[in-house]
């Protein structure tokens, strides 16, 4: 049909201006951001610190495919010749971006920071700000806004990287796992993304709150299990201002509601010396404001549900009057725990648990009053906290195995 | 280029016109009454052919003189021996017309003396001439001009047999032949119905092949079968060995990629497809037969779908569509992802690829092409070879090109991968097997170009294209665009065959009238087209 046309036919002109478009189109894009993977090196965590000059290291993990690669024995037996399934490079400069560029002198391959799965923040550039780091990753299209942020404290950035993990042949995502499923079933760490660290930076009634690792004993070679991720900084704006701990750090998550399970023991009421611990789950946090004459109040309900995990000693601990004992020991223990991370967070003037946020969303109009000065009103705001705890199960049995 | 292609084309076509009126059937030739005459013209016509016989016979007390001529081969010897000769030289076979004399000698042969099944008064020469290549035997009598034709074809055919394009776990095993009478009566065996038409055409200046239109009156659109007669009728060429000349002649898009005529191997399968509206095109010497209209979807469709549970069934479609998408997707977009979408990979498998590719000195596009090259020549290679050397190719093949490549460190272990679940997708679709590699490396092109957006783009493309095909009238996608809702009960998924109530709306007549609004809209774009022309 289309042979048949006349010379200057509609369809011939506009099939010929057709494919001269898809000429052009092509031979304009060009291939430019074509990359094979061979050409590219993957960095999957980054170390950014402050030297004493005031000037910004970066550090770069990269791992070296053939050497992370399971379940394939390199040449001449990959797991003895002790080699590093990763290298780290770091670079100095006046700003980050310029130290993350001048890193080329060093690599034989283009940077790729996309698949980055860690970010380790040193606690000297924390206390500057974060400010100076954050902003090139939010502009960088290539950046990753979903890595996972951990805060170096009383030691250089690059130390902890150098650690090595006997489980994971890249070390940074030893780390990243060990704190989502920490903060999933223990709580002494949270996880905290690029992304929402960002967004409360931004806002004016939340401030982030970071997990802290540090290293628990100095070593020639050192390895993860000698570094703890555990407890959490809180800061204040972008500025690092005070540390919780582990337990502090779970009081916090079970406000926020973002724990699944976690682990209590205490001394058993028949025998002082022997302990019973529980798993508590179906952990529900709310926070609210209450405004009584005019200034704020905050609040902070829990209710948790858990079983008796193990028993030192074999009483039947099913009895409703020792099911309350328990409970009510329960319940201090975690009013406790959320009452001190509170009172934390109210001196280190950090709207952690974003009580903030919360009055801008429900009273905007008081929130216009009190944004201006809310850390000092937050820090001596009045404080409640109710906990309700249920003991539903005692495991596959009521009463321990008494020996004879 | 496509002006060249266009003049070519107009050359071609006026040169081909030209031809046609040299050729033009040769006019009727009397039978030439005296004997020597008529030898001497059948020595004229078949001079140097070996295989042409003929036997002079004296009958009625030697009043009269016959020649029998026929193909050595072509009819069987023993049908000629037993229902013409001995007949003819039973003493007492004349005796009746001896006496009478007043009927035609032809005639009486005709009605009492021969015993053949089929036996027919002929007054042209080149008839008889056309007769005896056909294979039957054709009596002349001295002083008559009418001739006798009789069918005593029996020439050696390969008999029935499975055939190895379209093999079955369930359903009949039985395939076509190269014979065109076995084909129709295999045929017939399934559709039991006077309804079932076959209409005989010659088609060939030079080879006379008997192209047969077979379809379902009251079922099969009137104007879809007159299209098609009309088709063929046309085709001026000269020679027919195959279903495949006939396919070229009578497409519908010559120049795309997409076959508009289909074909089968499979008396149940051209059965289903005449039963549901189609029309079966026979072809004298080959045991492929065309069906027209063939539409996309048949592409995904199988015989045994309807042979099995509708569920399991129901399954495999749904495989098969996955494999259309893989076997022409897969290295486009594994090229797309390593080259400009790497930050789309999880961390583990894109160091995994990463460590395989490490010491690859070529990129995936070139790895890419250089496999799928070598996939389609090694395919190529085990399909022309002969048989007793086949597994040379599968040892060159798999270990040669497969294992060393890979140990070379000049193929990742990932292509070999992909390779391989491109090459039996394709399998998986053997109706676009040819057709499925040029998309292969179209969209690799296109993924290396432009990486997820020029395999979009590509996609896009292709389907605007399927969108524009046509077959015999009928939109290439139906009953997916333009959509048929009634129809959907045979696409993605096998309705169960007690839900089938109703027969396919774009084809059938006249149920619904839906072809003959396909056809409307069809007549409209041309006149359209026409006016432009014009213009």
């Amino acid at each position: 049909m289309m042979l048949d046309l006349g010379k200057n036919s509609l369809k011939n002109i506009s099939l010929r201006s057709a494919s001269l478009i898809i000429l052009v189109f092509f031979s304009l894009t060009g291939c430019w951001d074509n990359k094979d993977v061979t050409e590219i090196n993957l960095i999957t965590a980054v170390g950014v610190d402050k030297t004493t000059d005031g000037r910004v290291e970066v550090t770069f993990e990269i791992p070296r495919p053939s050497l992370t690669r399971t379940g394939q024995a390199g040449a001449g037996g990959g797991e003895n010749s002790r080699e590093k399934a990763v290298s780290l490079v770091s670079s100095k400069g006046d700003t980050a971006f310029i130290a993350v560029r001048s890193m080329v002198e060093k690599l034989a391959k283009d940077i790729f920071p996309s698949k980055m799965e860690l970010l380790l923040i040193g606690e000297d550039l924390a206390r500057a700000g974060l400010q100076e780091v954050f902003d090139l990753m939010e502009r960088d299209p290539e950046s990753n806004m979903t890595a996972k942020v951990l805060l170096v404290k009383g030691a250089p950035v690059k130390q902890v990287m150098e650690a090595e993990s006997e489980q994971e042949k890249i070390p940074s995502l030893h780390l990243v796992k060990s704190i989502t499923v920490n903060q999933d079933t223990f709580g002494s760490s949270k996880e905290a993304r690029v992304i929402d660290i960002l967004r409360e930076v931004a806002l004016p009634g939340k401030d982030p709150l970071i997990p802290v690792v540090e290293i628990l004993e100095e070593k020639e070679n050192l390895k993860v299990k000698n570094i703890l991720v555990s407890g959490s900084a809180a800061f204040r704006g972008d500025k690092l201002v005070g540390y919780l701990t582990a337990t502090e750090t779970r009081g916090w998550l079970l406000a926020e509601n973002k724990i699944k399970a976690s682990v209590y023991s205490l001394p058993s009421p028949n025998d002082e010396t022997k302990n019973i611990s529980f798993e508590m789950y179906c952990e529900n946090g709310q926070k609210k404001v209450e405004f009584i004459e005019g200034k704020p109040k905050l609040v902070i309900k829990i209710k948790a549900t858990g079983d008796i995990g193990e028993s030192q000693e074999p009483t039947d601990l099913t009895q409703p009057q020792m099911l309350k004992k328990l409970e009510n020991k329960i319940k201090q223990i975690i009013t406790e725990e959320v009452n001190s991370a509170l009172n934390s967070a109210q001196k280190y003037h950090s709207d952690i648990f974003g009580f903030g946020d919360i009055i801008h969303r429900k009273n905007p109009q008081e929130w216009q009053k009190i944004k201006d000065n809310w850390p000092e009103i937050f820090s001596k705001a009045p404080t409640e906290i109710t906990v309700e705890v249920k003991l539903k199960r005692s495991g596959y049995t009521r009463k321990g195995v008494e020996p004879l | 280029m496509f002006s060249w292609l266009k003049r070519k084309y107009k050359f071609l076509k006026t040169m081909a016109q030209a031809n046609q009126q040299k050729n033009e059937q040769p006019q009727a030739e009397k039978i030439p009454q005296s004997f020597p005459e008529l030898r001497a013209k059948l020595q004229q016509v078949f001079a140097e052919c070996g295989d042409f016989k003929t036997r002079e016979i004296l009958v009625g007390d030697e009043h009269y003189r016959l020649i029998i001529a026929w193909m050595d081969n072509l009819a069987s010897n023993q049908i000629l021996h037993e229902s013409l000769i001995r007949p003819l030289l039973e003493p007492q076979a004349f005796c009746q017309f001896l006496e009478d004399k007043e009927e035609d000698l032809a005639v009486f042969l005709k009605n009492n003396v021969l015993i053949a099944a089929e036996l027919k008064e002929v007054t042209d020469f080149n008839q008889t001439v056309e007769f005896i290549l056909c294979g039957e035997s054709v009596i002349y009598i001295e002083g008559s001009s009418t001739a006798l034709a009789a069918a005593t074809r029996g020439w050696e055919t390969r008999t029935v047999t499975e055939p190895e394009t379209e093999t079955v776990v369930r359903g009949p095993r039985e395939g076509f032949v190269e014979d065109l009478a076995v084909n129709c009566a295999l045929l017939r065996r399934k559709i039991k119905n006077p309804n079932l038409k076959m209409e005989m055409m010659k088609i060939g200046r030079q080879t006379k092949t008997t192209v047969c239109v077979c379809y379902l009156k009251g079922i099969a659109d009137p104007a879809l079968v007159q299209e098609a007669k009309t088709r063929l009728q046309k085709i001026n060429i000269d020679a027919v060995l195959e279903s495949g000349y006939l396919e070229e002649m009578i497409e519908d898009a010559p120049l795309s990629f997409f076959p508009t005529v289909g074909n089968s191997e499979k008396p149940d399968v051209v059965a289903a497809k005449i039963l549901e509206g189609r029309v079966g095109i026979f072809c004298d010497g080959t045991p492929f037969v065309l069906t027209v209209p063939y539409l996309f979807l048949e592409t995904l469709q199988a015989s045994e779908d309807y042979y099995t549970r509708a569920i399991s069934s129901s399954l495999l479609r749904t495989v098969r569509i996955i494999c259309f998408y893989v076997s022409i997707l897969l290295p486009g977009l594994y090229v797309a992802f390593l080259n400009f979408h790497q930050s789309v990979l999880p961390l583990n498998f894109l160091l995994t690829i990463a460590a395989s590719r490490e010491s690859i000195p070529f990129s995936p596009f070139t790895e890419a092409l250089f496999m799928g090259i070598t996939f389609e020549i090694l395919q190529e290679a085990g399909i022309r070879m002969p048989r007793p050397i086949g597994q040379s190719v599968s040892i060159v093949g798999a270990l040669v090109i497969g294992e060393a490549s890979v140990r070379a460190g000049l193929v990742s272990d990932p292509m070999v991968i992909i390779t391989a679940l491109t090459a039996i997708s394709t399998f998986i679709l053997p109706p676009l097997q040819r057709v499925l590699p040029f998309f292969r490396f179209g969209f690799t092109i296109a993924a290396n170009i432009l990486g997820l957006l020029g395999i979009f783009f590509f996609l896009i493309a292709l389907v605007i294209h399927l969108c524009t095909l046509r077959s015999f009238g009928i939109p290439y996608l139906a009953p997916l665009a333009p959509l048929s809702l009634s129809d959907i009960k045979d696409t993605f998924v096998r309705f169960p065959l007690w839900t089938m109530l109703t027969r396919p709306r774009d084809l059938t007549w006249p149920e619904t009238g839906q072809a003959a609004k396909y056809r409307a809209g069809a007549e409209q774009l041309l006149s359209k087209m026409r006016k432009k022309e014009d213009r």
